[in-house]
């Protein structure tokens, strides 16, 4: 079978006919309820995009095929699209006419009520056999129309009995006495037959709960499941027969505009009407990429979107956060840290100046202000070694470390403390994890000098020979292990 | 019989699978936009910082004063000597150009959209009679990823 939904009959020639055709009798044959057959779906797709073919295409082919065959295919096309509903449903009464009944009440089932509604309600005020048909197909389906369209349709009835008791079950049961009212005021009584006809019409209503459905001509039709009846609008006082027959199909006048019936179709019918030839599945697609992708840009980028730029609007007067981040250390600031970090600038300017008095009292407010400010902490240690009070220096540089651990330059102090305090092993100890987190050549020195002073050469000669090869052309380092080595052989045996 | 057409839900479906594939690629286009984003930023700031710190050097002393937190504003902000007039390529007065969305609209947009701010924190330091510097704190915050950003940078100015 050929694929495609946009090709027209006048261009693809017989093929898509035949193919139709064969789908139809497919479908009626298959077995399970109607919509759930396999060629069901097969059928929609082939059909609805024939929908804008010219009338004489439909003209033509829908008469060649069987009744029930050509009713199933006009309402088919009939429920995607409220536009060219009213073109095939009467094509569908057309078909409807020539069904069986059984036949008939089958397809119908399958199709909404609103749908029925709108084809066969405005053919009610239709003469024979139209008005009739509609009748019995509204009435065997429980569809019922608005108790004010009543006396409308009743006087346009052709008046048989069959028609009457068809009527009589259009009208809803909770709106009976209402409508019985209005055919007393509403039907010119003065024109002959009408009294009679409104009585016996009347009387009907009033059995009606005690009767059962009249059989359609010739056959009895089976009786489908109505869970819900749909009634048309309320009828108004002057309105043309066209208006009347237009509210009777559910639909607005046609002077009410095209906006409405699209109101009515919802958005999908919307969308693939105003762009026909377009496969509505295509249009969902495209719609669902349109909801895609900002929804993935929306989740990736979070919160972290960039404000937008207030052109032309006055500048609000900026509060003060409670915070900031640092765009550098990503640390928290906060204004207390600010004030603190401020006193620690200004004693870095003593100290630079050697001022240590001055600058530790500067060192001791920014602690003060900020307890978590390592580098007063450590900057407090320093000025206290400068002022040889060894012991609060160390416990400065050791809480420095706590706060810190990989803190540069506090461990060397520890050991130049501990070397003042001639205890060698925390010095080394000390000299070692400086050594350890920076590598650096003048800590290499310092250390190995330490060692050459307690005559552990060989221990000096391997810290100086494991430095980068950088360093190996380093002048103090070349001069330190030539000391090194000659001490170390004047004490070989 | 040959399927004529995708339906709805396969659509859908695939649109789904997409989705999940794009994710990650999404994610890394999100994450490596904020950090050129930030270091654009930083890279900003750290500009504007030392502008003022070169201006300060040039400023009488008496005239460095605090700008207090919030800071002031550097789009459309005062006549301070540092962006406002931001430069002028003529010989009067007139050419002098602000920064403003009339006259440097690119720029100003660029300051509004991240609330560029400055702010000083001076502090006179007196060692002696006679010898005496300013510490000053610049304080640049802007706004970004709806945090409040900072970068700072100390600079002592001494009076000559």
């Amino acid at each position: 079978m050929s694929t495609g939904n946009s090709r027209s009959p006048d261009s693809a020639g017989p093929s898509p006919i035949q193919d139709l055709r064969k789908l139809l009798s497919s479908w009626a044959r298959e077995a399970g309820p109607p919509m759930s057959r396999p060629s069901w779906s097969d059928l929609q797709l082939l059909l609805l995009p024939l929908k804008g073919s010219p009338a004489a295409f439909w003209d033509t082919f829908l008469p060649s095929l069987p009744p029930s065959h050509a009713l199933l295919a006009t309402l088919v096309i009939a429920q995607s699209d409220t536009q060219v509903r009213a073109v095939f449903l009467q094509r569908a009464c057309n078909a409807a006419l020539q069904t069986p009944p059984a036949q008939l009440f089958d397809t119908l089932n399958l199709f909404p009520k609103e749908l029925i509604l709108s084809g066969f309600g405005p053919a009610l005020l239709s003469p024979a056999p139209f008005g009739p048909l509609a009748a019995a197909v509204l009435a065997g389906l429980e569809i019922t129309i608005a108790p004010g369209d009543v006396p409308l349709v009743l006087a346009a009835s052709t008046g048989s009995a069959e028609m009457l008791e068809h009527l009589a079950r259009l009208v809803p049961p909770e709106h009976i006495d209402s409508v019985i009212q209005d055919l007393d005021t509403q039907l010119d009584t003065s024109r002959p037959g009408v009294a009679d006809l409104r009585d016996a019409f009347v009387e009907l209503l009033k059995e009606l709960p005690r009767r059962s459905l009249p059989a359609v001509e010739g056959d009895s039709p089976s009786k489908p499941p109505a869970p819900t009846s749909p009634t048309a609008e309320p009828a108004r006082s002057d309105e043309t027969l066209a208006q009347a027959q237009a509210r009777l199909a559910g639909l607005r006048a046609a002077g009410d505009g095209n906006a409405k019936r699209a109101e009515e179709s919802g958005v999908s019918n919307a969308i693939s009407s105003s762009l026909p030839g377009i496969d509505r599945n295509f249009l969902a697609g495209l719609v669902a990429i349109a909801i895609c992708i900002p929804l993935i840009l929306y989740l990736t980028t979070e919160t972290d979107q960039e404000p937008a730029v207030t052109t032309g609007t006055p500048q609000v007067p900026a509060k003060v956060p409670k915070f900031w981040t640092d765009a550098v250390t990503k640390r928290k600031i906060t204004r207390e840290f600010l004030a603190a970090d401020n006193d620690f600038q200004m004693g870095e300017m003593f100290l630079l100046r050697e001022q240590f008095g001055d600058a530790l009292s500067l060192f001791r407010d920014a602690l003060h202000r900020d307890p978590e400010h390592v580098a007063a902490q450590f900057r407090i240690g320093c000025c206290l070694f400068s002022l040889d009070d060894h012991k609060g220096a160390a416990q400065a540089f050791r809480k420095s470390l706590e706060m810190q651990p990989d803190l540069p330059q506090a461990n060397l102090f520890l050991a130049r403390i501990s070397v003042a305090a001639q205890e060698w092993d925390t010095a080394i100890a000390h000299y070692q994890k400086e050594f350890d987190l920076a590598g650096d050549v003048a800590i290499a020195l310092e250390y190995a000098g330490m060692l050459r002073k307690l005559g552990r050469f060989p221990e000096a000669i391997k810290l100086l020979t494991s430095l980068p090869p950088r360093f190996s052309g380093h002048l103090e380092v070349v001069n330190l292990l030539a000391q090194l080595r000659e001490d170390a052989r004047g004490i070989a045996p | 019989m040959n399927r004529r057409a995708v339906s709805f839900v396969e659509v859908i479906m695939a649109m789904g699978i997409l989705a999940m594939c794009m994710l990650p690629v999404m994610t890394m286009f999100g994450s490596s936009g904020r950090a050129v984003l930030k270091s654009q930023n930083l890279a900003f700031a750290i500009g504007l910082a030392h502008k003022i710190s070169q201006h300060l050097l040039d400023t009488p002393y008496e005239l460095i004063i605090d700008v207090p937190l919030p800071g002031s504003s550097i789009a459309d902000g005062p006549d301070d000597g540092f962006f406002n007039p931001l430069t002028n390529i003529e010989s009067t007065a007139a050419g002098a150009l602000r920064i403003t969305q009339a006259q440097l609209p690119e720029l100003w947009n660029f300051l509004r959209k991240y609330e560029f701010r400055y702010s000083l924190i001076v502090n006179n330091v007196n060692f002696a009679a006679g010898d005496r510097m300013k510490c000053v704190g610049i304080i640049i915050t802007w706004k970004e990823g709806g945090k409040d950003l900072l970068y700072k940078l100390y600079t002592y100015v001494p009076d000559m």
